[in-house]
């Protein structure tokens, strides 16, 4: 479904702020029930999302029987709806979620304990003696408070099953075992419900998990210079509907292709408004998200010759060659290219024609994070961090490249706005969490001299960078210089002045763009500029 | 050296047969069955690491040392480095076989006195009745995880029956044999007292791109009891096609592998030749090559069935070695170098399915290289289809 057509069909009369007190449904909890292994592909997309974002591996459960929504069950889950979440396999394992709706608001269906629905406002319609509720498909998976077993032996086989994976990361969700919700406590309604006149949604989820995958690029090249660091800034204000405005600095070309990233992710066309390099870059990263969108089968590279072969067409024809001559050399890297990286980057000077080279040269976004070549600007990484984010999305990315504390509050957040803005449902997810700083960014403009002083020295301690002098200040004097086994000796008669050490700024913020910093290096350094203090 | 990243699938890499195959419950037995790149090994590393994890006593057996030592990297895999866990369990069947045989029956395993390729081949009639003397003797609750297991005879598994080792996890490809010693899918079924229902058949092809995937369909030989894996769907558009790459000068080849290498060192090529001078010749050009190139001298590794080596399977580079040898292994690029020496017998099954296992091995492409005006028996073979085989 449409944006518009999700509107029409929902009749829509509440508005997106609450009039009610929150507190008087705050007591209420939320649940919705499900199996393990869909709870595992929600946490690894970032979204509670509809079956549709599963590709094929959706297993039954109770967002099967309302498409395009999360039935949400207040207080307690249903008997049924559990059995009904487990069904399809033997080795499924039902769960129960309890998920935070503290910052939702916005028009959501209301079931009653006779099963009839009605449109109301969340959280003002509601007043506690409902079935169930089916707020519109996504939410952020960062709502979910804790997942609840049967039993023990069912909770080890989720956590157990889910370290085979890469990209699930149960150990930020509290998992918990209740013999009771599951049966005492459990609600008698039945399950699948028979209710009519629940439209079918379709969820718009490409483009956000695509978004969040760029998102989560920026913020990881976040070291490598200003030009990344602003392009993180601007791409995270507009993915979470931020109306202040970054202006995108260095040169012109690479600042207009940026700059045209919140354009882009709202899905607004680019126009005339941007030039043509500008059009032809977002009309690439558009066309990976399309073919996903359209069930294509295409591979990335493969859409992405596809397109330049299209644009070639409309090309004069200095343009027109530039343009076969990249798509030779991309068809060539993976097989028989005469050229080097070097070379081939002499060949193509350009920050949109050298993106493109690292996206063929490199395979994944942790490949290409640890490229580096003297010949690439910042602004080549920032737009091939682009290309890469969208290209893995927030589910292809290892958990390690979601780590960096507030990252993916902050992507999840914004993919779930972002899904609820292309449908136009009106609802709203609260303010979203604060973009996640570089350290660059950090270093530069949070910390106090003094703070900044210490974390640059911690840095190049722990990273073992050649880039600290010790000044002692001494009084007159004659001082001698000893040498034995142990080394080298300046022997001071007297108390030194002052002895003062510090980490060379520029260096750090140099090897801090070429560098992978070590999480736990990060962590600290990260909590003393932020703390004043290591974590 | 560039190292390669070896990373766990991600959620939605898996599919539900494979899920199914992944939940299987630890004790029993179980067959799995799938072509080239069905994420067979996937599931038996992913079946080890679970049984690490849990503290169980565990066994993973392979059937040659190059496997064994991928299969080990593999398990010590954890996306940003080695972990330091035990890959003791790792070994070859017939290593762990002699030892376990001896321990459960006191007696050696019976050889015959000639050899055979090298080998004193096992006298299975006397081993079974050897076992079935001592019966269940192994009281331990322990388990096997079995890959390719085709390769392995089914009396190899009449005998561990016998023994009582009850918990195993096979995997299996019936179009993979390529040695004479084997077993067929009825034969494991049988020995595993497994109903056809009971197996679980992996369909989808995902590790190879759909070019390489077309291409070694071209040379399966067809087998009901392993069906080949199911094609990817043919992409809407496809910019890159395996090549038949034909050269004058040698030269011009180890210089393009060369560049190929350096452009992405982190990438595991594997160069497979038929003939082991070849071997040796092309493994030595390009260790000297150097000039010209971003990240110097390669690093280029060989190895022959004698080698006990470590094989360092988690650096990029390129690995030559011989076509025999590759077998369950995985490369980012196959190059198949010396195409003229390849035979054909008066059938050509036998050199077809060595084409199959050696174009399945690759992720991304496949690049085969023929001397030009030098005959070429397998020229017979080999697709005119220009869309499914590119010719240089």
């Amino acid at each position: 479904m449409n944006s518009k057509k999700s509107q029409d069909s929902l009749n829509l009369e509440v508005g997106g702020v609450a009039s009610k007190d929150v507190a008087s449904i705050g007591e209420f909890k939320w649940y919705i029930v499900t199996n393990d292994l869909n709870l595992c592909y929600m946490l690894g997309s970032g979204l509670l999302m509809p079956p549709a974002g599963f590709g094929d591996k959706h297993y039954q459960d109770t967002f099967s029987s309302f498409p395009g929504w999360i039935p949400v069950f207040p207080n307690a889950a249903p008997k049924a709806a559990v059995e009904f979440s487990a069904v399809e396999k033997k080795h499924l394992n039902p769960c129960i979620v309890e998920i935070g709706l503290d910052s939702l608001r916005g028009p959501v269906f209301a079931l009653d304990q006779q099963g009839k629905p009605k449109e109301v406002g969340f959280p003002d319609g509601v007043d506690g003696n409902e079935a169930l509720l089916l707020l519109p498909a996504p939410l952020p998976a960062t709502c979910i408070r804790s997942v609840i077993f049967e039993s023990k032996a069912r909770k080890d086989a989720c956590t157990k099953g889910a370290e085979d994976f890469k990209n699930v990361d149960l150990s930020q969700v509290s998992l918990k075992m209740s013999k009771t919700m599951f049966g005492k406590q459990a609600s008698d309604i039945a399950w699948p419900p028979e209710i009519n006149g629940i439209p079918a949604r379709d969820v718009p989820l490409e483009r956000p998990l695509a978004v969040g995958g760029i998102l989560a690029m920026l913020a990881q090249i976040g070291n490598t210079g200003n030009l990344a660091v602003d392009a993180a800034k601007l791409a995270f204000a507009r993915a979470g509907l931020e109306q202040q405005q970054h202006d995108v600095k260095l040169d012109k070309q690479c600042s207009e292709i940026i700059s045209a990233v919140g354009d882009w992710l709202e899905h607004e066309g680019l126009g005339d408004r941007y030039g043509q390099t500008a059009r032809i870059y977002w009309d690439l990263v558009e066309c990976m998200v399309r073919a996903r969108d359209e069930n294509e089968d295409i591979l990335p590279n493969d859409a992405i010759i596809r397109e330049l072969d299209k644009h070639k067409g409309n090309q004069k024809e200095d343009v027109r060659s530039t343009i076969e001559s990249l798509i030779a050399d991309l068809k060539g890297i993976s097989s028989l290219s005469q050229y080097t990286v070097t070379e081939l980057l002499e060949r193509h000077p350009k920050p949109l024609s050298r993106s493109l080279l690292l996206f063929f040269l490199r395979e994944d976004c942790s490949a290409f994070l640890e490229l580096s070549h003297d010949a690439l600007t910042e602004c080549d990484h920032v737009l091939a961090a682009i290309l890469f984010g969208a290209r893995e999305r927030w589910l292809g990315l290892p958990k390690r490249l979601r780590e960096m504390p507030g990252l993916r509050e902050a992507c999840c957040h914004r993919m779930a706005v972002l899904s609820h803005k292309l449908a136009g449902t009106l609802v709203e997810l609260g303010s979203p969490p604060a973009r996640p700083e570089p350290l660059r960014e950090l270093l530069q403009e949070r910390a106090d001299d003094k703070i900044r002083q210490e974390a640059e020295l911690m840095l190049a301690r722990e990273c073992k960078w050649d880039c600290v002098d010790t000044t002692v200040t001494l009084g007159k004097g004659e001082y001698k210089i000893k040498v034995d086994a142990q080394g080298v000796n300046l022997v001071l008669r007297g108390w030194p002045k002052s002895v003062r050490t510090c980490a060379d700024h520029d260096i750090v913020l140099k090897n801090l763009a070429s560098e992978s910093i070590p999480a736990k290096v990060e962590k600290a350094v990260r909590d003393m500029l932020l703390k004043g203090k290591p974590g | 050296m560039a190292r390669r990243r070896f990373e766990l699938p991600g959620i939605q890499d898996l599919n539900k047969q494979q899920e199914e195959a992944r939940n299987l419950p630890l004790e029993g037995q179980h067959l799995i069955v799938g072509g080239p790149g069905t994420g067979k090994s996937v599931l038996a590393l992913l079946r080890a690491k679970r049984l690490h994890r849990e503290n169980k006593e565990y066994s993973f057996l392979v059937y040659n040392h190059l496997l064994m030592q991928s299969s080990k990297i593999l398990f010590r895999s954890g996306g940003s480095g080695r972990l330091n866990v035990d890959t003791e369990p790792m070994t070859r069947w017939k290593k762990w076989f002699f030892r376990i045989f001896k321990v459960h029956t006191g007696k050696k395993v019976p050889l015959t006195d000639t050899e055979s390729d090298g080998w004193r081949p096992i006298i299975w009639d006397q081993v079974l009745d050897i076992a079935s003397g001592v019966g269940a003797v192994n009281k331990k609750k322990s388990y096997l995880v079995i890959d390719e297991g085709q390769d392995m005879p089914p009396e190899f598994y009449k005998c561990l029956v016998i023994l009582g080792f009850e918990n195993l996890f096979v995997v299996a490809d019936q179009n993979q044999q390529i040695w004479k010693e084997n077993s067929t899918i009825p034969d494991l079924r049988d020995v595993l007292d497994l109903e056809p229902p009971d197996v679980i058949k992996l369909e989808k092809n995902y590790r190879n791109r759909y070019p390489v995937a077309r291409l070694a369909r071209e040379f399966y030989t067809g087998d009901v009891a392993s069906p080949p894996p199911e094609l990817p769907p043919p992409p809407s558009h496809q910019a890159r096609l395996p090549v038949l790459y034909e050269y004058a000068d040698e030269k011009t080849v180890i210089r393009l592998i060369a560049k190929m290498a350096d452009r992405d060192p982190a990438k595991l090529l594997g160069v497979l030749t038929y003939k082991d001078e070849v071997r040796k010749r092309i493994y030595k050009a390009l260790l000297s090559e150097e000039d010209g190139l971003d990240n110097g001298r390669l690093n280029v590794s060989t190895h022959s069935s004698k080698d006990r080596t470590e094989v360092a399977f988690d650096e990029g580079g390129i690995m030559v070695i011989n076509s025999q040898a590759c077998k369950g292994l995985e490369f980012d690029t196959v190059l198949i170098v010396g195409l003229n020496d390849f035979r054909i017998m008066s059938d050509d099954t036998p050199t077809k399915k060595l084409f199959y296992v050696m174009v399945a091995r690759a992720i991304d492409t496949v690049v085969m290289f023929k001397a030009k005006d030098r005959h070429c028996p397998v020229d017979d073979i080999m697709p005119n289809d220009r869309r499914i085989l590119e010719r240089m």
